[in-house]
């Protein structure tokens, strides 16, 4: 009887096809009896427990050791982004209309002075108008980042491009000082889940595809920087005339993503980029940016260099795990180099609650590193090459269109011929010599049967080389 | 008196570990009934779920689906989608489901106490029309664990009604229960035994029921469940004041002779004996019922427990039906409702249902008088009080994508659609109080307010301090 019912897995076809992988373990942290985990953001406290916030508006603590649940406070507004304060009992969070602080100021572990800290944009009610956040900089700055509304049926606001309505600093990434005070930086976010700040302290954004976005990207965001999606414009005051810009000009103002995620190959709905700073706890890839998915059981993981003055980089699954299941939407390194992954999912895929990923000191073969030459590809593997397999690999590309509407084609593809493969340097690196790379073009990587010198084939043998600009 | 002991038949089968929910979907593909039992009518796709095929004005032999046996555990729960009809009331137990569909009749679906026919948690649509989730009560779904944990259970399906929006389907169901595997072949001439159940309460020697009830001459299984942490067994004896005292009584004091014979002594009063139990197993008898009515003790013999663990097996020519008091008519549609139970409750979202806003805080009172500020326009927006079941619906904001407006429930009382001009007022904070109610911070003009709200009698007292000095007191009358 059991073989013919379905069990409640209602993933998209990656889910299912994924299988446990040996080099990582995934568990699974049950939270409170009762409670829906959706966690919106999660952050350490001094003490060092774990506080997040959930999409119902709850705070949890919770403490690994004693698995012990305590509800900080609650009713919050749908907050996708936590960090601990500046004291103990103290927290900052966003919520949809601002960015408060929490304090539970008596110290018996619940939250009783709620501030609004900073604000500064509109918001209409419209589901899709999300806040997102929150990481903080050197300064004390608070960065976050407003998904635009969706308007489908009633377009409040009509140039041709704009179909998101028209509430002010939609689509912009802004910080917060420490005093308080809004300040726009970006505009041309679309659903930006995900604000990272790199090891160098830049500030990096995550977007999610559809209309001028035209796959899961990871944005690097200078002051000013226009990051593609032209709705935010029109509160630019750079820009007096950005209705009237077509499709070229957009294009040539924007800046473009350092990494692509492919649709589907690479998840559907990116979240927060993590670096890992767990320097070789969590693994080979130290310094890595992890990003999250929310409708796969997928983690990605991207390496960016500076070519030409911008990064670009390349980005390769990491975990693809059925046992991670969907949603996850927060990530967050602990002192022993685990991966503490809060998900939520909701109404986009299934899956919640708290997960933790360890690395068992094993290293499958995979890529460690995809470097772009003046002349084709540097790649490192995690392990030593076999010299007689390193031919075969398989390099094509395309350009994405940019465009208004939700899915951009994929077009002018183009294979490049791999004219040359020479060892480099040491046993796990080669260098390819490859035929007709060009700009602003999506490099597909394929391993074909290349081979580590034990033997083992490669793990995940597809990754995508954002190449924005050619090495000169 | 002849002694029957027609089978004898001991499992450790008990019960499947419990896995992963299971979802049972009804809507595609179709005609399949994933294990599921027709008892009654016919049962049919044709409509985008499980229902009759018959959805037209004429009356037709009434729809009874059963699911799969199982038990609850601590952490059960049950959700389903039904659409079309809602019907009328559902009755207590299956066995009062008429044989042919009347107008307004029951439409539905049921937890089905297996042993009595019992319907304990009965759900229907609230409204006609399309797709609605129905989840049972987690907490009354504890309580039943609770009460008997070794209980057997099916879920039931039952469309008893014609007429307009006289049908309905289950499209998909969601059960996280513990599995029961089906019981021991029957031997011929038991094939539509009645299945009866016993438990233990751990601990309590005692069993999970005191009654149980037959009619005369009719055939029953017997399935005893042993989650205990020692062994039990039962035996049904001819009926009589002393015959149980005195059957545990001879064990206790034959025990050599007893320990051999697993505790059923060679005496003719004993009628039917289960198989030694021991933990963790289970044991299923096959039994035809004495046609001579009466009170037929059944009583645990292992030694020393038939002082207390005991019970009676009524044989009457009518089943009893459970009254509507025994049974919990739960019907919660939606698990989004949102209820200030014993302390207050804060909730920040858009708000509708009154005076609307985009950011709000809306205040739950144990008791139910509830209000809004608005973060905007830095006033008490609304007061209400709570409706059935909470003073918030929260599924517009929670399920699905969700997002979108919390929505007042209950009735309104008083509302307050304030026109601010940009920059008038700027909201600053709120703190909890000791009893968990907020007051509320904002600054106009360079001066600081303060604004806060308390329950007097029938009364809610809105208090407006400004700069600290003595509040300001608008009185709200509340009519309940």
């Amino acid at each position: 009887m059991i073989a013919r019912i379905f069990l409640t897995i209602s993933l998209g076809a990656a889910v299912t096809s994924a299988k446990a992988q040996s080099d990582y373990t995934i568990t699974e942290i049950p939270p409170p009896e009762g409670v829906v985990l959706e966690v919106g953001g999660m952050d350490w406290m001094p003490d060092g427990s774990l506080m997040m916030c959930t999409r119902r508006g709850e705070v949890w603590n919770y403490v690994h050791e004693t698995g012990k649940w305590t509800l900080f406070a609650s009713g919050l507004h749908e907050p996708l982004g936590l960090l601990a304060g500046d004291k103990p009992g103290e927290i900052y969070v966003m919520q949809r209309p601002e960015l408060s602080r929490i304090t539970d100021t008596d110290g018996d572990g619940v939250a009783e002075k709620f501030e609004l800290f900073g604000n500064g944009w509109g918001y209409t009610g419209n589901y899709h108008e999300y806040a997102f956040g929150l990481v903080r900089d050197d300064e004390g700055s608070f960065y976050g980042a407003l998904g635009l509304g969706f308007f489908p049926l009633h377009e409040p606001f009509k140039p041709r491009w704009c179909s998101h309505g028209n509430v002010p600093w939609r689509g912009w990434l802004f910080k917060i000082t420490k005093e308080g005070e809004y300040v726009p930086l970006n505009p041309g976010c679309r659903e930006p889940n995900g604000l990272g700040l790199s090891p160098d302290g830049e500030i990096f954004v995550t977007d999610n595809q559809g209309s001028y976005v035209a796959a899961g990207v990871l944005n690097h965001a200078q002051p000013g920087d226009f990051l593609g999606h032209p709705d935010g414009l029109l509160f630019d005051k750079r820009h007096p005339d950005a209705a009237t810009y077509d499709l070229e000009k957009l294009n040539s103002l924007r800046k473009r993503p350092a990494l692509h995620l492919p649709y589907r190959e690479m998840g559907m709905s990116c979240t927060q980029p993590l670096w890992d700073t767990a320097e070789g706890k969590f693994g080979p890839f130290a310094g890595d940016v992890l990003i999250g998915d929310v409708n796969t059981p997928m983690i990605n993981r991207g390496t960016l260099e500076v070519v030409d003055g911008q990064y670009q980089g390349a980005a390769y699954h990491f975990i693809n795990d059925k046992d991670l299941g969907g949603g996850s939407n927060r990530l967050l390194f602990d002192e022993k180099g685990r991966l503490w992954v809060g998900q939520t999912a909701r109404g986009w895929a299934s899956g919640e609650g708290l997960k933790l990923i360890e690395w068992n000191k094993t290293v499958a073969m995979n890529y460690r590193e995809i470097s772009l030459t003046k002349t084709g590809f540097q790649i490192t593997w995690t392990q030593p090459v076999d010299p007689t397999t390193i031919a075969n690999m398989k390099f094509s590309s395309w350009v994405f269109q940019y465009t208004g509407d939700y899915s951009a084609k994929r077009e002018q593809r183009l294979d490049h011929k791999i004219l040359s493969a020479k060892m480099g340097g040491d046993d796990r690196t080669v260098v390819f010599e490859v035929e007709g790379l060009g700009p602003d073009r999506i490099v597909q990587v394929e391993d074909a049967g290349l081979q580590s010198s034990a033997g083992e084939k490669v793990r995940f043998g597809k990754a995508f080389y954002t190449l924005n600009r050619l090495r000169k | 008196m002849f002694r029957i002991s027609l089978f004898l038949l001991v499992a450790s089968w008990f019960s499947v570990a419990h896995s992963e929910p299971v979802r049972y979907s009804f809507a595609s593909p179709v005609d399949d009934l994933h294990g599921w039992q027709v008892i009654r009518g016919e049962a049919g796709f044709g409509n985008g779920g499980l229902g009759t095929d018959k959805i037209k004005d004429d009356p037709h032999a009434t729809l009874l689906v059963r699911s799969p046996r199982f038990r609850l555990e601590g952490g059960s729960s049950v959700s389903l989608k039904l659409q079309s009809g809602g019907g009328g009331p559902i009755p207590t137990s299956s066995l009062s489901l008429p044989v042919e569909t009347v107008n307004r009749g029951p439409l539905g679906v049921a937890l089905r106490r297996v042993t009595d026919d019992a319907w304990l948690i009965r759900g229907r649509l609230n409204r006609n029309g399309p797709e609605q989730e129905i989840v049972f009560s987690n907490q009354k779904l504890k309580e039943l664990h609770n009460l008997a944990p070794d209980e057997v259970y099916t879920i039931d399906f039952f469309d008893a009604a014609h007429g307009g929006w006289g049908h309905v389907q289950l499209k998909e169901i969601t059960l996280d229960v513990g599995w029961v595997e089906a019981l021991p072949e029957a031997p011929a001439g038991f094939e539509n035994a009645r299945p009866l159940f016993l438990g233990v309460l751990h601990g309590r020697l005692a069993f999970d029921k005191k009654e149980l009830f037959a009619t005369p001459g009719s055939k029953v299984s017997l399935t005893l469940f042993n989650s205990d942490e020692m062994a039990h067994n039962w035996l049904i004896c001819q009926p009589g004041p002393k015959v149980a005292d005195e059957l545990g009584m001879y064990v206790v004091e034959n025990l050599e002779e007893m320990t051999a014979a697993d505790y059923v002594p060679d005496d003719p009063r004993v009628l039917f004996h289960s198989a030694l139990v021991a933990p963790g197993n289970s044991d299923t008898q096959f039994l035809t019922i004495p046609e001579k009515k009466g009170e037929y003790p059944f009583v645990c013999t292992f030694p020393g427990h038939h002082v207390v663990m005991r019970g009676i097996l009524h044989v009457v020519d009518t089943l009893p039906l459970p009254k509507d008091n025994q049974v919990t008519a739960a019907e919660p549609v939606n698990p989004y409702l949102i209820e200030a139970d014993q302390k207050p409750v804060i909730l920040r979202g858009p708000l509708q249902g009154g005076t609307g806003g985009h950011a709000v805080v809306c205040v739950g009172l144990p008791g139910g008088v509830s209000y809004s500020f608005d973060t905007h326009t830095c006033a008490i927006s609304n007061v209400w009080l709570a409706g059935e079941g909470g003073f918030i619906d929260a599924k517009p904001a929670w399920a699905g994508r969700g997002g979108k407006a919390l929505v007042i429930q209950g009735k309104l009382q008083h509302q307050n659609p304030v026109e601010r001009k940009p920059g008038e007022v700027r909201f600053s904070s709120y703190l909890l109080q000791e009893d968990g109610t907020p007051v509320f911070e904002f600054t106009s003009g360079g001066k600081t307010l303060r604004v806060w709200a308390e329950v007097s009698g029938e009364k809610l007292l809105i208090h407006r301090e400004q700069d600290a000095q003595e509040p300001e007191v608008e009185t709200i009358e509340l009519s309940h």
